[in-house]
């Protein structure tokens, strides 16, 4: 009978002790979790760098995010994607391509990253019992928001154009702008084609922004009437 | 007495004639309504930035000046009569931009871009 007491003692003891480890440093995920459900393990995160801790270099850092939910210690590693909108090469990247990127000074860490903003779909979303910081998460895919629009629009008067190659403009400060064409390239209105578009055709063409993306026409536009700046 | 009324009604006669003159010969000045330009304009009502979709697509709405060109990411989106324009963009997993262009052949432009989450 001792023995079986004392056996019960020692099973609801170590039944504590397991039981409460782990939320000894973490009160688990946020009862309103932001974004994904509160059964979703995957979460969306905006927010501002404030700092950056190496951990390993070129392998593991941890960004500290100002966001709306308070400060998020984040851990960037090898299994997270990373994109960089306007820089080479397209599409997500890994690891080393980001720190490329953004170690403009070679020095192995990222505190370049510091008053950038962040838009983050991260995994691991744990409420911290003693802040700071107020949670912990881990990046699976990570976006640099961009500070200048991706894309443009160029309106002028067709100087030269040849289908499928290339289209140039002049806009109305007397500047020339060419683009790549391409037999991607959109026209509008609904029923125009290359044939439409002929010297002197007033236009708009939707372009990628930034030259290091190519000077691609993505769409022309042509205009019924001349603009005001262009007429005779 | 009737040498009285011959002059009145010569009086009324020249000012008649005066009045006429003045009408023909000096031409109203029409002057138009002042036409205000509406200023150029942007407004993007859909998605919202920096906001959480759960679904793998997002319907862009907004409203700008009619008559002008709008694409959203690149793509030419279709403006009604009042300016009001409807896409829909796919979404990645992950963090998606939104961008909204706007402009006229003045050479007015407007941009807004919106960085919303994809959270399946």
């Amino acid at each position: 009978m001792k023995i079986l007491r004392t056996m019960g003692i020692l099973a609801l003891v170590a039944g504590l002790v397991l039981g409460g480890a782990g939320s000894v440093f973490a009160k688990g995920p946020p009862d309103d979790p932001p974004g994904g459900g509160p059964h979703s393990p995957k979460h969306g995160l905006f927010g501002t760098v404030t700092s950056v801790e190496t951990i390993t270099e070129d392998e593991e850092y941890v960004i500290d995010l100002d966001t709306k939910l308070g400060d998020v210690k984040l851990t960037i590693n090898g299994d997270a994607n990373y994109m960089v909108p306007k820089e080479e090469p397209h599409g997500p990247k890994d690891l080393a391509n980001f720190v490329d990127i953004v170690d403009e000074d070679e020095d192995g860490d990222l505190e370049e990253l510091e008053g950038r903003r962040l838009a983050v779909l991260a995994s691991d979303l744990v409420e911290q019992v003693t802040p700071p910081p107020d949670f912990t998460a881990t990046a699976i895919r990570l976006m640099l928001i961009p500070s200048v629009p991706l894309h443009a629009h160029r309106v002028g008067v067709v100087e030269a154009f040849t289908a499928d190659t290339s289209i140039t403009i002049i806009d109305r400060h007397g500047v020339s702008h060419s683009f790549d064409v391409n037999g991607d390239t959109d026209y509008r209105p609904e029923g125009t084609t290359a044939v439409d578009i002929v010297v002197g055709s007033p236009v708009t063409v939707v372009t990628k922004g930034d030259p290091k993306l190519g000077p691609e026409a993505k769409a022309i536009v042509l205009h019924e009437e001349l603009p005001d700046w262009a007429q005779p | 007495m009737r040498r009285a009324v011959r002059d009145v009604v010569a009086l009324v006669t020249v000012i008649l004639l005066v009045l006429t003159v003045a009408c023909v010969s000096t031409p109203k000045e029409v002057t138009p309504p002042p036409t205000l330009k509406p200023e150029f304009s942007l407004t993007v009502t859909e998605p919202t930035d920096e906001g959480i979709i759960t679904t793998d697509k997002v319907e862009v709405i907004g409203i700008t000046t009619p008559g002008a060109v709008v694409s959203v990411n690149g793509e030419l989106a279709e403006v009604d009569g009042e300016g009001n324009f409807t896409m829909m963009a796919v979404l990645e997993e992950g963090p998606n931009i939104i961008e909204v262009i706007a402009s006229d052949l003045e050479g007015n432009q407007e941009s807004r871009t919106l960085v919303i989450v994809y959270v399946p």
